[in-house]
């Protein structure tokens, strides 16, 4: 029997960023496969958010690239980004619109516009239904990154990147948001790729996890195996003895 | 194409139902109230009026709105550009797959189409304003131009789109400002002491034609005033600030790292 070969949802491939001589990502090669849930984890400073632009096309490396899907983010990012959904840093929307019509700019954009049954539908799954007609400027952090998952949501993303999303969320909402995400990425297969420095909070939820430190990668692989391998109970014991001397 | 489309009419939705607007034309409402005032108090020694007439009031305020009319579109350069990025939601748009051509030719044509809009707000309230003061009157009377009815509305929209063509170029420059500094409130004040201290070109004859202020100042008077060649050259100095503010706004925004 044959095993199927998966193709990843996402590679890194020797990625660098330099800036002013400075190295903030160096080299870094990573892949994710359909369906995961992966942590990004890394002290403040290690290239995280960087790394999450990179990939969102927002800067550019200064050397490697990133494949979606076989699509190279560098030479053709439209293909590239066609199926991703991200939250970068933190959600932004035009506060003097309501949610909905952030949601209908953001869908009029998309390569295959997406229609308003669709809008409303990723409203409900996030739990923002009641407050679609109000003004983002009225929502709280946490209602903006409930905000932010539907529209990272709305175009039926192969992925979706999630920069903090935890960030402003209560413990309700945060027990929700959770429970969303391992749905989605089980029954829709999408595939995370979350960067947070609650680490109790990733371990409940990624099955996989990826440690950077100065803008290099450190260790990566699935939850279970590394905490073996490292012989430590939690990601939190993982983390430092993988980043020993820096700080979250 | 189609997102060009869709940024363009957002930004119109936004320019129409905006706080902004709705100052600007109580500004420009309450500068034309006062002018016509003092014009029935004065006559014309105590405003821009030659005239006291609706047909002649609002291609005759549109030079006086020079400082105003620079500054709104300062600021409309700086909402739609330094804001955006400040605020993030630059990131809304350009993860969506939208390329940054898209994305900046959508700002051009959302600055053009604000320049044209604010000069046909002020040249409808000029009408209003001149229509509850004065009444519609004989002629038009404008420099050396004396005309009335439909031509003389012809005549004040064909200054009114020269006014906007050269507040579009201005325009330009200030989003080339906006986009090496996100720093909006810098920015629009830089600009506004740009326009004040750019009065002063007039002072230099050889050259001043060649400024941006001057064109702002008498581009929609000269097209009356002055011999054809003096016009297509005035014509082509603001093409050539328009041609290359997009050239240099767009290399600024295509390999540029956005932090948003």
């Amino acid at each position: 029997m044959t095993e199927k070969v998966q193709t990843p949802v996402l590679e890194l491939k020797g990625l660098t960023k330099i800036i002013r001589h400075k190295t903030l990502v160096n080299d870094l090669s990573f892949s994710l496969n359909q369906g995961d849930i992966y942590g990004f984890l890394g002290p403040n400073g290690s290239g995280k958010t960087t790394t999450l632009r990179m990939i969102t096309h927002l800067i550019f490396p200064t050397s490697g690239d990133i494949f979606i899907h076989g699509h190279s983010v560098t030479r053709d990012y439209r293909r590239a980004l066609s199926v991703v959904g991200s939250i970068i840093e933190n959600p932004s929307f035009y506060l003097n619109l309501t949610a909905i019509q952030n949601l209908k700019l953001s869908a009029s954009l998309a390569d295959t516009p997406v229609g308003s049954s669709r809008i409303n539908e990723v409203l409900e799954i996030v739990g923002l239904a009641d407050a679609k007609q109000d003004k983002v400027k009225t929502y709280s952090l946490g209602m903006k990154q409930r905000l932010g998952l539907a529209n990272a949501l709305l175009c039926h993303p192969a992925i979706i990147i999630l920069d903090e999303p935890t960030n402003g969320v209560d413990p309700a909402g945060l027990r929700e948001m959770k429970a969303l995400i391992k749905r989605l990425a089980q029954q829709e297969h999408i595939t995370f790729l979350i960067s947070s420095h609650m680490l109790r909070e990733m371990q409940d939820l990624c099955n996989k996890v990826t440690i950077i430190q100065k803008g290099k990668l450190v260790e990566t692989g699935r939850v279970h195996e590394l905490l073996a391998s490292y012989q430590v109970d939690n990601l939190e014991d993982l983390f430092f003895a993988c980043v020993e001397g820096d700080q979250l | 194409m189609r997102r060009i489309g869709v940024l363009v009419q957002f930004e119109i939705k936004k320019m129409l139902f905006s706080q902004s607007t709705a100052i600007y034309t109580g500004i420009y409402l309450i500068n034309f109230i006062i002018s016509a005032i003092f014009f029935n108090i004065m006559g014309s020694d105590g405003t821009v009026l030659t005239a006291g007439n609706a047909q002649s009031f609002p291609i005759q305020h549109l030079q006086a709105s020079f400082l105003f009319t620079g500054i709104f579109v300062a600021i409309y350069v700086g909402q739609i550009i330094s804001q955006e990025r400040a605020q993030g939601t630059l990131k809304l748009i350009l993860t969506r797959a939208t390329s940054r051509l898209e994305y900046f030719i959508s700002k051009v044509v959302s600055i053009l189409l604000f320049s044209v809009f604010v000069t046909l707000m002020m040249i409808a309230l000029g009408y209003g304003v001149g229509m509850l003061f004065f009444g519609w009157g004989d002629t038009l009377s404008f420099f050396s131009v004396t005309t009335s009815g439909l031509p003389g509305v012809g005549l004040t929209l064909l200054s009114g789109l020269a006014f906007a063509f050269s507040y579009f170029a201005f325009g330009m420059i200030a989003m080339v400002v906006s986009m090496l500094s996100s720093q909006f409130l810098i920015n629009t004040t830089m600009i506004g002491i740009a326009l004040m201290m750019g009065q002063y070109f007039e002072l230099l004859p050889s050259i001043k034609q060649y400024t941006i202020f001057h064109q702002m100042l008498f581009f929609h008077i000269n097209i009356f005033e002055q011999p054809f060649d003096y016009n297509l050259l005035s014509f082509f100095i603001l093409l050539a600030y328009c041609a290359i503010c997009v050239l240099l706004g767009y290399q600024l925004l295509r390999k540029k790292d956005l932090y948003v």
